[in-house]
């Protein structure tokens, strides 16, 4: 009787398990049929950048019928300067804006969250608001104030902001982060002798990181996609970044290359893969522990 | 707790200075372009084989006024029009520019660009541009741009399912006309329709013609819109008819297919037997299509107007505050009347206004080029009344358009519904001065 019931518990227990392998595989392939959906923009970009100019809009299917390197070898040359000098341009201003924001807003959001100085409030309210300001608002003022010290066509309104703390998103960020630091360790390095550059140096930028992470990862994004800034103040085409150069490719009233644009669109998207691939586990860490979920 | 406070403020003091210091140094350099003598800053929107091109033309103006410089600028058409818009709200626009047909009532009128009255005929020579030169570019007393080129409006067709049928197209005169072709030709030589939807586009120029023909302006003198409710629901009805008669390329299939410029065209692809659109296009498009194409001229009501002809100019102007009006006026009449400027720069921007350029470039150009400006100038010997000046809300009135026409296209709103709508709309977005 008990081995019976032994065994119909087991082919029961068999079943379940088949069962919930079976709505696991289920989940699995709605998740990547959903997941190749969000893609196809993605693979049909790096599909056409394979195809002659005149097949990309032509022949129905993601599949090349010729596969050519053409594209990549023209856009490379295409605009008169090697697509080179762009990568170089669009990695030198990401990297001086990554290093400005870590360094300023960290500091600006430890004055925030651990010092009390007088209208802190306020000027921390100040600080809220200008995230709500979109760029297109402050875009004309801005160029009115680079434009009289002479700093347009040159890099500096693109990078010299990134060292005054001006993206309040991630002085925000990082306050929240500190805030949820105990401030026993502030108290302890005190004693220690720590002033408050000691306590920033030697106990919140340490356990800062995932937060630094996080803003270095998205201030190299943001950077490195920003069309709008490099647009207006970069008129050299040898100071063109990748996306104003990418816009160099098109012409709405006359003929694009759109081959050789996808080409370099897919190169562009290499640095962001990279970024991601390496900083992934930091990034995860640093979203889950400040917050922006 | 004082001593605390102090040098706490004093952190705060320190952080301060350094974020500056460290700004400041962090690149060093500033550029200066506002020297008197420097090279001009010279603007034009296109893409970087235009700028090539544009490039070439200008060192050859250096060689021929000794060392006269000027740097180019360029980036698409919308992108273009963005930095421009910063640039004078800085007062720093370009020294020599082009400017959009469009966009010129608006800069015109804010007095930002260089009135040519003191140089024409004496630097900028304009004998040869033709009779609509000056009025192209007149806002009140002052002449604020000169067209370099001209478009036409045309009818682009698709040769082989033109011959599959035995359809001429030089035969296609009226509305009517182009109807019963567009009827005929659906579905010939592997298309799928007989016509193009012109009324997805971003611009509206065979609006503007259908007005026109109709003794009517897209805008009057005094900015407001100059157009009636009839003659624009007469213009929808006339599409929708193919639209229903499975003629007319289905919206969506269309506002794909513009997204992807001249290369993904429909006509180009080899989907639409017919297309209404710049005339310019001719040559972009048989650049990038093996299907042999053919052009005739916009048609017209039986009834038109004779003086509805139009050309939209691309035109130039410079900055009311360049500090070298001289050497900005030799340039564009460089640009304007120079015959080996125009050899670099062919009919890259459209047909030349010169009637001298012209006629130096015939010999020089292929087939589909010489079609494109035999059929222009063909036309421009028609009567043309002045093509009026686009008040500041023009931009908006093209996006009113767009809307209407998809409520209409997607069967979201009547004709006379979207009309209605449009004509309250438009009334707002034009306000007669």
């Amino acid at each position: 009787m008990t081995a019976i019931n032994a065994e119909v518990a087991a082919r029961r227990h068999g079943s379940l398990i088949r069962r919930r392998r079976i709505s696991r595989t289920w989940g699995h392939v709605i998740i990547v049929a959903f997941g190749l959906i969000m893609l196809y923009p993605l693979l049909w970009m790096v599909a056409s950048s394979f195809k002659p100019n005149n097949e990309i809009f032509t022949s129905p299917g993601l599949w090349p019928h010729t596969w050519s390197l053409r594209n990549y070898l023209d856009g490379w040359n295409q605009l008169g300067i090697p697509f080179s000098t762009f990568f170089i341009n669009s990695f030198l201003i990401a990297a001086i804006s990554v290093v400005g924001n870590i360094f300023s807003c960290s500091l600006a959001a430890y004055t925030f969250a651990r010092l009390r100085f007088r209208l802190r409030g306020l000027f921390f309210a100040m600080m809220i608001a200008t995230i709500m300001l979109p760029f297109q608002v402050v875009m004309v003022p801005q160029y009115i104030l680079f434009h009289a010290i002479n700093w347009t066509n040159t890099y500096l309104p693109l990078v010299v902001p990134k060292f005054l703390a001006v993206d309040a998103f991630f002085v925000f960020l990082m306050v929240q982060f500190i805030r949820g630091l105990p401030r026993e360790l502030d108290d302890a390095a005190m004693v220690d002798g720590c002033g408050p550059i000691g306590v920033f140096w030697r106990v919140i930028l340490p356990l800062l990181r995932p937060a630094l992470a996080v803003t270095a990862v998205f201030t190299f994004i943001w950077t490195w996609n920003d069309f709008l800034g490099p647009l207006i103040y970069l008129t050299d085409a040898s100071k063109y970044t990748v996306p104003v150069a990418l816009n160099a490719f098109i012409n709405s009233t006359g003929v694009t290359a759109w081959g050789p644009m996808f080409a370099m669109s897919v190169l562009s998207l290499l640095p962001l893969f990279v970024v991601f691939l390496f900083a992934q586990r930091q990034l995860i860490q640093g979203i889950a522990t400040t917050g922006i979920k | 707790m004082s001593h605390k406070r102090i040098r706490r403020r004093t952190f705060i003091g320190i952080a301060g200075a350094a974020g500056l210091a460290a700004g400041v140094t962090a690149c060093g350099g500033g550029g200066s372009n506002a020297e008197p003598d420097g090279p001009l800053k010279v603007a034009l929107w296109g893409d970087a084989t235009r700028a090539a091109m544009y490039r070439k033309a200008i060192a050859l103006f250096t060689k021929a006024h000794q060392g006269d410089t000027a740097n180019l600028q360029f980036a698409d058409l919308d992108a273009y029009l963005e930095r421009l818009a910063t640039e004078s709200a800085a007062g720093d626009l370009p020294d020599v520019l082009w400017m959009r047909d469009t966009h010129i009532g608006r800069y015109g009128k804010a007095k930002v660009l260089l009135d040519y009255g003191p140089y024409l005929d004496k630097t900028i020579h304009t004998a040869d541009l033709g009779k609509q030169a000056i009025p192209n570019g007149k806002i009140g007393d002052g002449v604020y741009a000169l067209p370099t080129h001209y478009v036409g409006q045309c009818v682009i067709g698709n040769k082989p399912a033109l011959e599959d049928k035995g359809v001429k197209l030089a035969d296609i005169k009226t509305w009517d006309d182009l109807a019963a072709a567009a009827k005929e030709l659906g579905g010939s030589a592997g298309t799928s329709y007989g016509l193009s939807d012109p009324t997805m586009a971003s611009s509206h120029r065979d609006l503007e013609g259908w007005v026109r023909q109709h003794g009517e302006e897209l805008f009057t003198p005094g900015g407001g819109p100059g157009f009636t409710a009839d003659t624009v629901i007469a213009y929808y009805r006339w599409f929708d008819q193919l639209r229903k008669a499975k003629v007319l390329a289905p919206a969506d299939v269309q506002v794909q297919a513009n997204g992807a410029g001249s290369a993904g065209d429909l006509l180009a692809v080899g989907k639409s037997a017919l297309q209404i659109q710049s005339s310019n296009q001719l040559t972009q498009e048989q650049a990038v299509t093996k299907i042999p194409l053919v052009m005739t001229s916009l048609p017209a009501a039986a009834d038109a107007s004779k003086d509805w002809w139009f050309f939209p100019p691309i035109l130039i102007s410079a900055s009311a505050k360049t500090k070298n009006p001289e050497t900005a006026a030799k340039l564009i009449d460089f640009f304007l009347n120079d015959i080996n400027a125009a050899k670099i720069t062919r009919l890259n921007q459209g047909a030349p206004s010169s009637s001298k350029i012209l006629d130096a470039l015939l010999p020089t150009l292929d087939k589909s080029e010489k079609a494109f400006v035999t059929q222009i100038r063909r036309e421009q010997k028609n009567p043309s009344r002045p093509l009026p000046i686009r008040p500041e809300g023009a931009s908006q009135l093209d996006k009113l358009i767009g809307q209407a026409s998809q409520q209409i296209a997607y069967g979201k709103a009547s004709i006379p519904k979207a009309v209605e709508q449009l004509m309250a709309a438009a009334k707002k977005a034009l306000p007669e001065q």
